[in-house]
């Protein structure tokens, strides 16, 4: 059972805050303000607090498994940590290693992305032929070409100039609206839900 | 019930009032007339012929009553006055006050039709008795309210004490006869105490006191009528008698007990050798008035008292008093006679475990013997004849005690198949599968089973080859398309010819832009969307880096910071005093709703130390609305919506808000930007956009943007002649092997035709 007082601290946070929203009194104000940067410091705090079960993870991870891997992170976060710690956040070793080692690191990782969706599309209508299969890979077919140029031509007429913003202003932006306000919706049910203490995301 | 003066009629039932000729009630629908026939008299009719009593009464009544009187014992005079039913009478006309007029009329009517028929003498004698009841009755109710008021069980004590008391005054109200029917009452107790040495049990001496009764009456002598003196007298020489062998029983009970010990001889059964009754079981309910002798006393307390523990009052009220004056042995008071053990459950006990082959002769001889030997006028009540003729079975038992005694198969109950052992083990414990359901739970084995089969690895093998052969045809013709417009310049494609509107109003923010304003930008994208951010973001930070604004870059992502180390040192003509990086906000949607109302309290200085607030290009700056322009780079969907609902509020017209998006993102930003007035003034999107913007304003590198544009393309191409192409081949095949599924049947139909 969660505690009662983490529920009462909780939603008499949430009622100042949402109240401050609305009454335009200064001492709710800066009341408000005081606790939401409360708020940005623990979610500082936080950062180092994940950065230490990660550790804990690995650690143990090292001891009954004997991961290679385990052993790669716990000396890269080590030695980035020491490092910023010594230097600055934006000086050169800093820099490259950002630049040289998690930057490439992720674009490739994303590049293989490319070969996934690629490969997916190919085996699609193999695996499910349909309707909407055919139509989910025509729109996708037209939408690229209708981001590209070719050589010699440039941007395909009537496709890159009607037919692709068409479908993606109108179309895509019907379904991308309904997605909004279901959005909204939800995060108005969520706040709601947890300033009435029904639902209680933190503590045990 | 008839009220006169409202001619109402009031329902016996609810008590409500009807009118006089209603025959039902019309509250609780009892009927209000009786259901009788016109020459039938009714028993409260006042005009009932006083002289003659018995035609009141119904035909089968007349009947049992000649019956009865017909068969009643030899021992039993026929007109022996009942005290205490007299006595019942008067107290029940006494008691009742509120009995109907009717009622009491009709009893009126018939007591005095009665006492015409009657002797002057049993008159006068009837009176005496009413006399004499009313008198015994009132102390007794004294006596009743006080043991009402008790509240343990050991005040029957005080009861036994009450009665005893209570005795000796009725007797000072009785006339002289009567007393000295008292005083012969105790000198033949005393009597047959003295002659009969077989001593009798405390219940069966009370009722053989009775029978002394009757003796001591004919003694007395005087005030008796003739006739009822040699009756009193013939049964005093009867009872004189029977003391002698069978200790005053009457004639039926001592003709039982012989036929029962001669059975039981016959049978070669021990006879028993005491007399004792059947001891009271500790936790049987009695009433105490079960146990005493006057009868005057007993039906006036039946009513008033509460059931008490049997071995409780046993204790506080035995023995009577008149029994313990009398000197007799103990033995002689706990001993029974030997034919009434035959009687008990002890012997019938015995009877049954018996030898088999004597049990039922015996059974049936010792119930005929004691049961066949009622008098007439007690076997002509019982039910036998209200059996129906058949409707027992013949092989059914006969009863053999209680109330059903003689009745054949009246408790027995019938066969049912929830008795047999035989058919309880039957229902449980074994499951019954036909060969149908036994099919079904092997076509169902065999397909779990065939889930952990792993395949064969040929089959893998032709799957798998295929498989990898086109991821690498894939892989080579992607990597094929981006590199050739590096390798090959010729092959480069010119930039897009349509400028997107939001684009073009991006641009024409940016230009408004003036020389040393700052410019918030926020570097919220991921790593991985470096590659395309970038593309998109650097024409517009060239753009406003060449128009002179100060770039302030600050992320709500942990790896914000570098990125915009890694965006700044790209862009073209960077310089240190022109670009700050406020580093780290964290906290998500709650940091930047912070930042966007005190970004000097919230981030005070850069993650250098630096005192960024108190340069030149930013002291101007207190709020976010302070700043020319706010531009955002993110490839996330939710982090633009936490900007536009947690910043733009705060901004004003003057301070537009772009953005600068991956293509994914395009969808769910548009209508931000489609708003009115748009919350996002303008949009760059992904590759496409940042060629756009460059080929607008010519200060970002066309040749590298040249570059990217045409991989970009080529691989798009690339990507949509694989699509395609390969679409339609599996497009044949998947349709081809659909339409040979559909021909082939499938497991269920599979299972349902066996189970079929």
């Amino acid at each position: 059972m969660k505690s009662p007082f983490a529920t009462a601290v909780a939603m008499g946070v949430g009622l100042l805050v949402l109240v401050g929203y609305f009454v335009p009194v200064p001492v709710l104000a800066g009341l408000r303000l005081l606790l939401l940067q409360w708020a940005v410091i623990l979610a500082g705090v936080a950062l180092l607090v994940g950065m230490a079960n990660l550790i804990q993870y690995h650690v143990e991870n090292l001891r009954s498994k004997q991961n290679i891997g385990s052993v790669l992170l716990l000396a890269s976060l080590g030695l980035t940590f020491m490092l910023t710690l010594y230097f600055s956040p934006q000086s050169a070793p800093v820099q490259w290693l950002f630049s040289a080692v998690l930057i490439p690191g992720s674009v490739a990782l994303m590049a293989l992305l490319v070969f996934t969706l690629a490969y997916a599309a190919v085996r699609l209508l193999r695996r499910r032929p349909g309707v909407f299969s055919v139509l989910f890979l025509g729109t996708a077919i037209l939408i690229l070409l209708g981001a590209v140029a070719l050589p010699g031509i440039g941007s395909l007429p009537f496709i890159s100039n009607t037919l692709r913003p068409w479908l993606a202003q109108v179309p895509a932006v019907a379904g991308a609206r309904g997605i909004l306000l279901g959005v909204g919706l939800g995060t108005v049910a969520t706040g709601l839900r947890i300033l009435l203490g029904s639902d209680r995301p933190y503590g045990e | 019930m008839v009220n006169e003066m409202n001619d109402t009629i009031r329902c016996p039932m609810c008590g409500k009032p009807n009118s006089a000729d209603a025959e039902v009630c019309r509250y609780c629908h009892a009927r209000l007339t009786p259901l009788q026939s016109s020459d039938v008299p009714l028993p409260g009719d006042p005009e009932i012929n006083a002289e003659e009593p018995e035609s009141a009464l119904p035909a089968w009544m007349r009947d049992l009553r000649d019956e009865s009187s017909d068969a009643l014992p030899d021992v039993l005079p026929d007109e022996e006055p009942d005290l205490g039913l007299e006595t019942e009478t008067v107290l029940d006309a006494d008691t009742s006050a509120d009995a109907s007029p009717g009622d009491a009329l009709w009893r009126e009517t018939t007591d005095d039709a009665e006492e015409e028929g009657l002797p002057d003498w049993l008159k006068s004698l009837g009176d005496d008795t009413i006399a004499d009841a009313a008198l015994l009755a009132a102390p007794e109710d004294e006596d009743t309210e006080d043991i009402e008021n008790t509240e343990d069980i050991e005040d029957t004590e005080e009861l036994s004490a009450t009665v005893e008391e209570s005795a000796p005054q009725a007797e000072d109200n009785l006339p002289d006869w009567l007393q000295a029917d008292a005083a012969a009452e105790d000198d033949a107790v005393a009597t047959f105490s003295r002659e009969d040495e077989s001593a009798l049990p405390d219940w069966l001496a009370a009722a053989g006191e009775a029978e002394s009764v009757s003796g001591a009456v004919a003694s007395t002598g005087d005030d008796l009528p003739d006739w009822l003196r040699a009756e009193a007298g013939s049964v005093a020489e009867d009872a004189s008698a029977d003391r002698e062998d069978d200790s005053a029983l009457p004639a039926w009970l001592a003709e039982g007990k012989d036929a029962a010990l001669e059975t039981a001889a016959a049978a070669g059964l021990p006879l028993p050798q005491e007399e004792a009754p059947a001891p009271l079981e500790p936790g049987a309910e009695i009433f105490p008035g079960d146990i005493e002798t006057e009868p005057a006393e007993t039906y006036a307390d039946l009513d008033a008292l509460e059931p008490v523990n049997a071995a409780e009052f046993i204790e506080a009220a035995q023995p009577p008093q008149p029994f313990v004056e009398v000197d007799l042995p103990e033995d002689l008071l706990t001993e029974t006679p030997d034919w009434l053990k035959l009687l008990s459950p002890e012997v019938e006990e015995d009877l049954e475990t018996s030898e088999a082959e004597a049990m039922p002769a015996l059974m049936g001889d010792v119930a005929d013997a004691v049961l066949g030997d009622l008098p007439p006028w007690l076997e002509a009540m019982r039910p036998v004849e209200a059996m129906p003729a058949g409707g027992a079975d013949e092989d059914a038992p006969v009863e053999t005690a209680g109330p059903l005694a003689g009745l054949r198969g009246v408790l027995s109950l019938p066969e049912s198949s929830l008795t047999r052992p035989e058919n309880l083990g039957a229902v449980g414990g074994r499951l019954v599968v036909t060969d149908q359901q036994k099919r079904q739970v092997e076509a169902l084995q065999t397909l779990l089973a065939e889930e952990f089969v792993p395949r064969a690895a040929a089959d893998g093998k032709k799957a798998k080859m295929p498989s990898n052969v086109l991821r690498w045809l894939l892989g080579l013709m992607l990597l094929a398309a981006a590199l050739a417009p590096f390798l090959i310049p010729s092959l480069r494609v010119p930039p897009p010819g349509d400028i997107l509107p939001a684009a073009l109003a991006a641009h024409q923010h940016v230009a408004q832009v003036q020389p040393g304003q700052p410019v918030l930008v926020g570097v919220d994208y991921s790593p991985g969307f470096t590659g395309e951010m970038e593309s998109a973001a650097l024409p517009v930070l060239d753009d406003l880096l060449t128009r002179g604004a100060t770039l302030v870059f600050v992320s709500t992502q942990s790896t914000g910071p570098g990125l915009a180390v890694h965006l700044a040192d790209r862009t073209v003509g960077a310089e240190t005093s022109h670009i700050f990086n406020l580093g780290y906000l964290p906290g998500g949607m709650a940091g930047l709703y912070t930042f966007a109302r005190a970004p000097r309290m919230v981030l005070a200085d850069t993650p250098d130390g630096q005192a960024m607030w108190q340069t030149p290009a930013l002291a101007s700056v207190h709020h976010l609305d302070d700043f020319a322009m706010v531009v955002v780079i993110t490839e996330d969907t939710a982090t633009a919506r936490a900007w536009l609902e947690q910043v733009r509020p705060v901004l004003s017209a003057n301070t537009p808000l772009i953005m600068i998006i991956s293509a994914q993102a395009e969808p769910l930003v548009q209508p931000y930007y489609e708003t009115n007035p748009p919350q996002v003034a303008g949009i760059v999107t992904g590759i496409e956009g940042g060629t756009t913007y460059a080929a607008m304003d010519g200060k970002t590198s066309p040749a590298r943007m040249s570059g990217q544009w045409s991989s970009y393309s080529y691989i798009v191409l690339a990507a949509v002649l694989l699509m395609t192409l390969a679409g339609l081949y599996n497009l044949a095949i998947g349709w081809k092997e659909a339409r040979a599924r559909r021909e082939m049947p499938d497991d269920d139909d599979i299972i349902e035709d066996e189970t079929s």
